[in-house]
């Protein structure tokens, strides 16, 4: 079981990522933008941080960039359904030259979502060192 | 100016001299008689001193009327000779003026005509005769103008000279007016769309008659429909693209939502099929989203260099599979490699699409043709269906079937998305849109050509690569050299 960070503007779609990663067996503590995630990874840590990419506010770029700055660096999936000025396909591609350790497509599915979380916790922290950029 | 007062000067001169030669011969000739009537002599003695004195007054005489001749004859010849040289420059002005007036009318585009009040032609410049389709203005000349050009709406339905309202402002009114919604009709009996102005020729405050000016707006209406064609398919593709993604969080909420109570519901109705519909509706909705996307030109494409015909050879067993036993499958492709850089995952799915809708078409079976072709296209030949197009060479692919053909009406909507002609549930109506959208996006174009009861041709135009070596397949660092971007 790991603690893990969901972010995302969507509170219905919260929901259903906070459900699936239950039903995974893990705990969830929710931010609806940027802001609020740096200032709840200030007091709490964290194993894991889930973010959307477009985002009001401080989008999921900002969040990331924070995490990879941190002294030590956070595991971070990235997940996105597009942007009305951008493809969806472009955010993750952006989203994968980043410093994350994976990138997913909305709709994802509970065991998706559930495996690539398995996967990223599984992964040594060394090579989790931010990439330049 | 000289010649004109010698012409006009000698014949008088010699007219006066021979009316005064004629009045002293009379003159002479009654001296004489009166000398016999009165016995005073009875013959003419040539040394008489009478004979002497008649020559000299004889040569008085001539030379008066020489005199006279030259003083008369002079001042009238110059004054004729004035007014002739005025007359003929005055003509000659006339003439010039004429000339330049016509010229200048036939060096308009636009066509001109004047009409009397019954509408009769009594001029017309050279475009007015092209664009109705004659050889030449003067076989316009006296003919009646509304049965002519103007007797029928675009429709074909007749439009009588009562209500033409060229003729209603002759008629009735003194206002110039402006039509841009009518047509005019040629002599092989086709029309064209016309704008058109006629203003009232006034003589001493009644109209008698009417000049008009007008032009073939049919290229105008053209670019006009492309233009919007073009401004709607940009607005809905950014609309799509809009949507979409506010749809991939809506279709995440229904497929999470779903698949948490499949989890909680696991081991008390493992069934389910309610939930398993949501999933499949979801499913639905996302391929649904991603030809928006498509048709949006915002899906991400991944160009590669690769050889058309091969990618067709290559999609040929699968395509078979889409269709019936009724339907011929076959290729006309080029024995020359028709290199470009596209997404070759996304062009084989149009090449599908485009199968799909030709067996569609053919309901009863028939034969579908996917041939290849290169073609250049030049700046002088982007014009009528190839109007917009980028000058360049280009792979083309075409499917053609034998079906039923696409009527005209809708031929220009094919392409928009949610356009089908299918029943309900047997096409989403993105089929078409994706494939513009894709190879919008591709830097090329489609056409579509159909003649009702032959069959369609629908021809995808991408770009040919300008690299000459077919590198590696897999090898990606240096795939996208001069690919579109999307």
């Amino acid at each position: 079981m790991a603690k893990i960070l969901l972010i995302d503007d969507d509170p219905q779609v919260r929901t259903v990522l906070k459900g699936f990663l239950q039903i995974g067996g893990h705990e969830v503590l929710e931010a609806a933008n940027g802001v609020q995630a740096r200032k709840l990874l200030q007091n709490t840590a964290v194993d894991l941080v889930i973010t959307d990419i477009v985002m009001p506010d401080s989008d999921g770029f900002e969040v990331i960039m924070s995490c990879v700055r941190k002294e030590q660096p956070l595991k971070i999936i990235a997940i996105t359904g597009g942007s009305p000025n951008l493809a969806q396909q472009t955010l993750l591609t952006i989203a994968q030259k980043m410093p994350v350790n994976k990138v997913l497509a909305k709709p994802v599915t509970c065991e998706e979502l559930i495996s690539a979380v398995q996967d990223v916790l599984n992964t040594p922290a060394a090579a989790n060192r931010p990439q330049t950029i | 100016m000289f010649s004109l007062f010698l012409g006009r000067f000698l014949p008088l001169a010699l007219f006066t001299l021979l009316a005064g030669g004629a009045i002293f011969l009379l003159e002479h000739r009654s001296h004489l008689d009166l000398l016999y009537t009165f016995g005073k002599i009875q013959s003419i003695d040539e040394e008489s001193p009478l004979t002497i004195a008649l020559e000299q007054h004889q040569l008085i005489t001539i030379a008066s009327v020489t005199l006279l001749a030259l003083v008369i004859a002079a001042p009238i010849a110059w004054f004729r000779a004035v007014r002739q040289r005025h007359d003929l420059m005055a003509e000659h002005q006339n003439r010039e003026n004429l000339r330049s007036i016509k010229l200048l009318l036939d060096s308009t585009i636009e066509g001109i005509y004047g009409t009397d009040a019954e509408g009769r032609c009594i001029l017309a410049n050279r475009s007015c005769a092209k664009l109705l389709g004659y050889s030449s203005p003067e076989q316009l000349l006296g003919k009646e103008m509304h049965p002519l050009m103007h007797h029928s709406h675009a429709d074909g339905s007749p439009y009588p000279v009562s209500e033409c309202r060229a003729h209603q402002m002759v008629s009735t009114g003194s206002t110039p007016i402006l039509v841009t919604d009518e047509v005019f009709w040629r002599q092989d009996g086709s029309s064209f769309p016309v704008s058109y102005s006629a203003h009232p020729i006034q003589e001493d405050g009644r109209n008698i008659g009417m000049v008009c000016t007008f032009v073939d707006i049919s290229e105008r209406r053209q670019l006009e429909d492309q233009l919007r064609h073009a401004q709607k398919m940009e607005a809905v593709g950014q609309l799509a693209g809009g949507i979409a993604h506010d749809f991939n969080n809506i279709l995440q909420i229904i497929s999470g939502n779903t698949q948490i109570l499949q989890f909680e519901q696991n081991g008390q109705n493992s069934d389910q099929p309610q939930l398993q519909e949501i999933l499949k509706a979801v499913e639905r909705g996302t391929v649904l989203t991603r030809s928006m996307l498509a048709f949006s030109r915002k899906q991400t494409i991944n160009p590669t260099l690769f050889e058309l015909n091969q990618m067709v050879q290559d999609s040929l067993l699968l395509a078979q599979k889409l269709l019936t036993k009724e339907i011929t499958l076959q290729l006309e492709l080029t024995e020359s490699a028709l290199v470009i850089t596209a997404d070759e995952i996304l062009l084989q799915q149009v090449l599908f699409n485009l199968i799909t809708n030709a067996r569609d078409a053919m309901p009863n079976g028939g034969t579908i043709t996917v041939a290849t072709a290169e073609q250049t296209i030049d700046e002088n030949n982007c014009t009528g269906t190839l109007q917009g197009c980028l000058p360049g060479t280009y792979a083309v692919l075409l499917v053609r079937d034998t079906g039923q053909g696409i009527p005209e009406e809708i031929r220009r909507k094919i392409f928009e998305p949610f356009f089908t002609t299918k029943g309900v549930g047997k096409g989403t109506g993105l089929g078409l849109s994706m494939i513009y959208g894709t190879i919008k996006q591709h830097g090329g174009f489609v056409q579509a050509e159909s003649t009702e009861g032959v069959g369609s041709c629908f021809s995808v135009f991408l770009p040919t690569s300008t690299a000459r070596l077919m590198p590696d397949k897999n090898n990606t660092s240096d795939k996208n050299e001069d690919a579109p971007r999307g």
